[in-house]
């Protein structure tokens, strides 16, 4: 059972890190020739077009979000630190779901750019309530890991899976 | 030394502010919209049909910061949808922000119009010759060949759905960034421009 526990923590936790790096890399990756095409001017619009942060504080988020999403996704990769990089890659889930809920409960009409051209489970076009489902069904994965690690090929200590309490 | 939660998570957010701040600084970004310019040419054209004292014909629009620009003119009533308006406004004394009834006056000089919607919303209704072009689809094959009819001189139309709508906006931003300085926004975007009565269409198209 605890095996079984463990190869399901493993896998949620590769297959949250392929996410955020390829979310990562939508938001950081070159324009074409067009050099204003670039992932961080599409990442800083979308931001902006939330009519949350003031301007300051979006490009902050532009060049910070990505990069910490890079750093958590390899660190649930190789196995070190997973419950810190999976906390704080549910605190960014959270923190767009809230952004996603105060986008649709002020009735505003917005595409979401989260993950490039990929669909999850919500269509392509503005965004609605299936995105903050989208969100929520991510956000499981990475509080599970955040409170029991990250399974097989964790080298997290203290903070190993099923380890909370002390033996005995 | 065992670092507790809250210190790895801190540790991680402060690499990646580090790691942030210099891709920033090395690959800034764009967000705020540059004040319209006028071209020479049209510039001398408008001088010479507007009389010295006005005050928009005296003062071109690139001297305007762009975020205190008003709509070219005054509010349209549906009345401009008969054409009443004896002298629609020079391309060259407009601002960045336009409202329809000043676009309506670039419409009918040949001014290229970009609609800036969604694929969906275009192909339901658009502007009568509008192309489609967004700020995805600005690098793939549709955007291509429709910059690829438009000079980095010529005057340019966008709009949007207006309201929240900040896509004509953004696709502003893009189109400054390689070049365009001819831009026009439809500040009350597309709904506006229907309410006033104005040639639309519809079906398939959006590429030259």
């Amino acid at each position: 059972m605890k095996g079984l526990l463990n190869t399901i923590l493993l896998l949620m936790r590769l297959a949250l890190a392929a996410l955020f790096l390829f979310a990562a890399w939508q938001k950081l990756k070159p324009g074409t020739d067009l050099v204003v095409d670039s992932g961080p001017q599409k990442f800083a619009q979308a931001i902006q077009g939330f009519r949350i942060l003031p301007e300051h504080l979006v490009y902050l988020a532009t060049g910070v979000i990505p990069w910490l999403e890079v750093l958590c996704a390899l660190l649930l990769i190789v196995g070190v630190w997973t419950r810190a990089a999976a906390w704080l890659l549910a605190l960014l889930l959270a923190g767009f779901t809230a952004a996603v809920v105060s986008v649709l409960l002020r009735g505003m009409s917005l595409t979401c750019g989260c993950f490039g051209d990929l669909t999850l489970l919500c269509p392509k076009g503005t965004m609605g309530w299936c995105k903050v489902a989208e969100n929520l069904l991510i956000l499981a994965p990475a509080l599970l890991i955040a409170r029991f690690g990250g399974g097989w090929l964790d080298w997290d200590r203290p903070a190993r899976p099923f380890a909370l309490r002390p033996p005995g | 030394m065992t670092l507790t939660i809250i210190q790895r998570v801190l540790a991680i957010v402060g690499l990646g502010v580090c790691i942030g701040a210099a891709d920033s600084w090395l690959r800034p970004v764009r967000l705020t919209l540059a004040p319209t310019v006028a071209s020479p040419a049209a510039a001398t054209r408008a001088d010479a049909s507007t009389p010295a004292s006005s005050p928009r014909g005296s003062t071109p629009a690139a001297s305007t910061p762009a975020a205190s620009m008003p709509a070219a003119s005054r509010t349209p009533t549906p009345s401009d949808a008969t054409g009443a308006s004896p002298s629609p406004p020079s391309e060259a004394a407009l601002g960045l922000m336009i409202d329809s009834r000043a676009a309506k006056g670039l419409l009918d000089q040949g001014v290229i119009f970009l609609d800036a919607r969604l694929r969906n919303e275009f192909d339901e209704k658009r502007i009568e010759g509008a192309y489609h072009l967004t700020t995805s689809t600005i690098s793939g094959p549709e955007g291509r060949k429709v910059l690829d009819t438009l000079s980095r001189e010529d005057p340019v139309v966008i709009y949007c759905g207006g309201g929240d709508c900040d896509a004509s906006k953004n696709l502003a931003v893009m189109l400054q960034g390689i070049g365009f300085t001819r831009l026009h926004i439809i500040e009350n975007g597309f709904p506006e421009w229907v309410a006033l009565g104005y040639p639309v269409e519809s079906g398939a198209g959006g590429t030259p």
